[in-house]
């Protein structure tokens, strides 16, 4: 994966703070199909996106993070990045996108050719914190190495069908935050 | 002073897209029947040529409405709705006008094609729901989306098909899309998609909008409205 750039110039401007338009519907439905339509020309693989089921994501996302915002500004950092671990959540439980072939410019054993929707989804919500957390502490993550690994997407893919809450720690271990695997999905003071 | 008393074309519109919707129905009615026949009567022959003469009537009243409209009607809906429109500060013809255009682009989103719009009956309910000082944006919403229904600002006369899971609510769903849309201020380069995005949102919430609007419940209505109008 980390071969694939994380576009975050893609992502659409907008003259809101990044995390109040990531808030809004109509910024993220644009994002998201422009994300998915780059990261398609990149695999070599068209992405079809759902929009009904895209607003059905946003809205449980929604619900789930705004009954768990802080509202302590010390936290405010470890809250963006355990959201976007809760947008994956939804996103890879009601999956919005739909590949129409099999990439076609990556090698067959890299982890977009094994899930191209999951490593997608996962780069977009990596790109909107991202460019999240430039504007509001001019600092982006880095990713842990983990992701290259093959077994990584593996694990990922299964344990989401078995748990989606378990996407949570899973994304919290690629940005370099101390897993909350006890308590999947519940922000941790 | 002497000045050009204001003409209302508010009834000439309605009548005319009354007129155009029955047209349209019934040329629609008749592509059907004549489809139908087509594979059972061979052409040529005299039955072959009236239906065909039959299917050029069809063309050439909905070319013709086609034409009327654009110029009666004076703007295409995209124009009209990049017209900002608030409840709070919007006088009611602004609001039924861009509720017309609104609602049109809703149901084509929710795949109804035969459904009418009505925008003296959207005049009729801005006029009985006025924004009260003291009522919130969400309650002053509220109580339109239940007048909008009552005024039957919409008629399907056909489920949309593709879209089964919205029924009984079309209705409901599109004009709380509608209002999502108008509370929304959207101001960004964006701002275009709000409305789709209203759209989309609403399906999404479609079980806990028909609920409490068959509950007429205009408290759960308006708290729906404060939670997501900020996030169209």
């Amino acid at each position: 994966m980390s071969e694939l750039p994380l576009h975050v110039q893609s992502l659409p401007r907008t003259n809101k703070p990044m995390r109040i338009a990531a808030r809004q519907a109509h910024w993220l439905q644009a994002a998201f199909k422009n994300y998915l339509e780059i990261v398609g020309e990149d695999i070599g693989c068209a992405f079809e996106v759902d929009s009904a089921k895209l607003a059905a994501c946003f809205v449980k996302w929604l619900r789930a993070v705004s009954s768990q915002n802080p509202k302590n500004r010390a936290l405010r950092k470890k809250y963006f990045g355990f959201s976007a671990g809760m947008m994956l959540r939804e996103l890879l439980a009601d999956m919005p996108a739909k590949a129409a072939s099999q990439p076609r410019n990556v090698p067959a054993d890299a982890p977009v050719a094994f899930w191209p929707e999951g490593v997608a989804c996962t780069m977009f919500c990596l790109a909107v914190l991202h460019a999240v957390e430039i504007e509001e502490f001019r600092v982006g993550k880095s990713e842990n190495a983990d992701i290259h690994d093959l077994r990584f997407w593996w694990s990922l893919k299964e344990n989401s069908k078995s748990d989606p809450n378990l996407v949570v720690p899973f994304f919290e271990n690629i940005i370099g935050v101390e897993p909350n695997w006890m308590l999947p999905g519940i922000f941790a003071n | 002073v002497q000045t050009t008393p204001r003409i209302d074309l508010l009834p000439v519109r309605e009548t005319f897209r009354a007129l155009r919707y029955r047209f349209r129905q019934n040329g629609r009615l008749i592509r059907r029947l004549t489809k139908k026949f087509r594979s059972k009567v061979p052409f040529p022959s005299a039955a072959g040529k009236m239906i065909e003469e039959f299917e050029g009537v069809v063309k050439g009243v909905d070319k013709y409405a086609s034409n009327v409209g654009r110029k009666l009607l004076n703007g295409s809906t995209e124009e009209i709705l990049t017209t900002a429109a608030s409840l709070q500060t919007s006088d009611n013809d602004t609001l039924a006008k861009v509720a017309y255009s609104a609602l049109c682009s809703i149901l084509r989103r929710l795949g109804s094609k035969e459904a009418y719009v009505s925008e003296a009956a959207a005049h009729k309910a801005f006029e009985k729901v006025n924004a009260r000082a003291e009522l919130r944006q969400s309650e002053t919403a509220a109580a339109l989306l239940l007048t909008l229904l009552d005024e039957k600002v919409i008629l399907c006369s056909a489920d949309p098909p593709g879209v089964d899971a919205l029924k009984p609510s079309t209705e409901a769903i599109s004009v709380f899309a509608l209002l999502l849309w108008m509370q929304s201020n959207c101001d960004d380069p964006l701002s275009g998609e709000a409305l789709f995005a209203a759209c989309d949102l609403s399906i999404a919430l479609r079980d806990e909008i028909s609920m409490r609007v068959e509950r007429r419940d205009q408290a759960g209505i308006s708290g729906l409205f404060e939670e997501f109008s900020p996030h169209v």
